[in-house]
């Protein structure tokens, strides 16, 4: 076959066509990249362009087939009124929950994506790196979806309670966080970026049951998915714990890309859903990607490859790549997927 | 059934069902008709939240239904605890917990907490963002017999070596157990922590193995 571009085969492996070989995607280097380059969170925002240059420099190392232009994905959750604390490696920490009681969610107004700070320093960067490496690369941004942004805002033990104490508060606070989101996809496909990935780590499998996920998070997340779908986007989806008993629901999602947690078997996803998306993963980021050596992660990739037959496959840890992570560690995915299969 | 005995079941199922109000009523009955309140925790409330434990550990109940019934077990307790003499309360041991510095995700170390104290540990709970010269002070000073730490970040997780290594360097002679997302066996091996638990329930065990329970 002849050889692809990185977008090219990143695209054709969504659409679960033939590709030269399998792509890899992080699928979220942003704060590994500006800590691999000593560039302080709060310093990228105010300069957007260090930010950009970051992620050339290891994406030229790693050679990513896609990579994540936005990385601040709770950037929803200041602008709404809460205090975070930016620190200096690593995603903000919300500090405080506003949504004290329906009273004043009642009062909420929704904020204007083009005024965050931060949805607008993310632009800035997702811009520069669309032009530099945007016809070559497959470019996405990433934001939270609404079930997780709803426990930022509420806090994740009292949404816990919420559920069954008063669903239709938490309903109310869903369709809320859901408007948001819409809003903010919309402003941030308006760069012209591939695709958004939408990360929903609260619904994880660890925290809450199969028939919650399908009440308070799957439909939500697909009206949001829509919005940029709509805007010809494709929609990457990322969900934290182990949902092997869910995959069948995250499925209907239809998002073009779920990219696993590492706790979920691949091989398990590629025969439930592997049919109906493709899948993105799956090597461990703590226990190989941080800890372990570039040969340790040379086999679990092999053996991730193996697993799907790098059909309708894109390589890539099974979360964040933690700051810290050795880049000899990464850099061996562009070794991974040339050996045959 | 005896009425004691029933009381003993209601507050159980109270807790099983996260139904704080039963959970209410029934201790307010114990008090009144005078049965003992500390035998209507161990017999009744933390049989209940042993329950709850062994369904969540074969994910038949998730957060939501532990923290419903932790709630049930706790506003029971706040009725009978003021009718409890001081000197019948037995502890099983004594722990230190929080989430290690640079991290805030304390759910999980939450978790764990409530179902020590059901099953009648006494715990210390340090919060998050714990810096390591905190969980060394509380653990000499306090005499603790565990310290547990938890990470939900892969780069607060590298903050658990220095917390062992300050135990050992002050001769603070406790049992170290870790938890959270990113943490392995194979992890606290490497660190030399005496134990690793993958979630709460299986937390609750390890401590009870490692204390001889």
């Amino acid at each position: 076959m002849e050889k692809m571009s990185s977008k090219e085969r990143f695209i054709a492996a969504i659409e679960k066509e033939g590709v030269d070989r399998i792509p890899t995607g992080p699928p979220f280097q942003g704060y590994w990249a500006l800590d691999y380059l000593k560039l302080n969170v709060g310093k990228s925002i105010e300069n957007p362009k260090l930010a950009a240059l970051a992620q050339i420099d290891v994406t030229n190392k790693c050679e990513f087939d896609g990579l994540e232009t936005m990385w601040d994905w709770l950037a929803p959750v200041e602008a709404l009124g809460c205090q975070v604390n930016i620190p200096d490696v690593g995603g903000p920490n919300t500090m405080t929950h506003i949504i004290s009681g329906p009273d004043v969610l009642d009062k909420m107004e929704q904020p204007d994506p083009e005024k965050d700070y931060r949805a607008k320093s993310a632009m800035q960067t997702t811009k520069i790196l669309m032009e530099k490496i945007g016809k070559e690369k497959f470019l996405y941004m990433t934001l939270v979806c609404p079930f997780t942004l709803v426990g930022e805002l509420r806090g994740v033990e009292n949404l816990m309670l919420d559920l069954y104490d008063d669903p239709k508060f938490v309903k109310d606070m869903l369709s809320f966080s859901t408007e948001t989101l819409k809003n903010y996809s919309e402003y941030l496909m308006s760069s012209g970026v591939d695709g958004i990935i939408l990360c929903d780590p609260t619904a994880s499998g660890d925290l809450i049951s199969k028939e919650d996920f399908d009440k308070f998070s799957q439909s939500y997340t697909k009206d949001v998915a829509k919005v940029v779908r709509d805007q010809d986007g494709y929609v990457l989806l990322h969900i934290c714990g182990n949902t092997s008993d869910r995959l069948e629901s995250i499925a209907d999602i239809r998002a073009d890309v779920f990219s696993l947690d590492f706790l979920v078997d691949l091989e398990h996803a590629k025969n439930t859903i592997g049919n109906k998306q493709t899948l993105l993963g799956n090597v461990n980021p703590a226990e190989t990607l941080f800890n372990g050596t570039p040969k340790d992660t040379l086999e679990e990739s092999k053996s991730c490859i193996r697993k799907t037959g790098g059909i309708g496959h894109i390589l890539g840890a099974g979360c964040d790549i933690a700051p810290g992570t050795p880049i000899e560690n990464i850099e061996v995915w562009k070794k991974a997927v040339q050996l045959p299969l | 059934m005896e009425e004691k005995e029933k009381i003993f079941e209601t507050l159980k199922s109270a807790v099983v069902s996260g139904d704080h109000e039963l959970a209410i009523k029934t201790a307010k009955r114990a008090i009144e008709i005078g049965i003992d309140a500390y035998v209507c925790i161990m017999e009744g409330l933390s049989p209940g939240m042993q329950v709850v434990s062994d369904k969540y550990e074969k994910r038949e109940v998730f957060v939501p239904q532990i923290l419903r019934s932790a709630r049930a077990m706790n506003m029971a307790v706040d009725i009978l605890k003021p009718h409890i003499p001081v000197s019948s309360v037995r502890t099983n041991g004594k722990i230190v917990l929080g989430v290690v510095a640079g991290d805030i995700h304390d759910i999980g170390k939450n978790l764990v907490k409530l179902l020590c104290e059901a099953a009648g540990f006494d715990v210390i709970d340090l919060g998050k963002d714990v810096p390591v010269e905190k969980f060394v002070e509380t653990a000499k000073e306090e005499a603790t017999d565990i310290v547990g730490m938890s990470a939900l970040m892969t780069t607060s997780m590298i903050g658990m070596p220095d917390i062992i290594k300050s135990l050992k360097e002050q001769n603070v002679n406790c049992k170290v157990i870790i938890g959270g997302g990113p943490v392995s066996q194979s992890y606290a091996d490497s660190i030399g922590a005496d134990g690793y638990a993958a979630d709460a329930a299986k937390a609750v065990k390890l401590v009870g193995k490692l204390l001889g329970g």
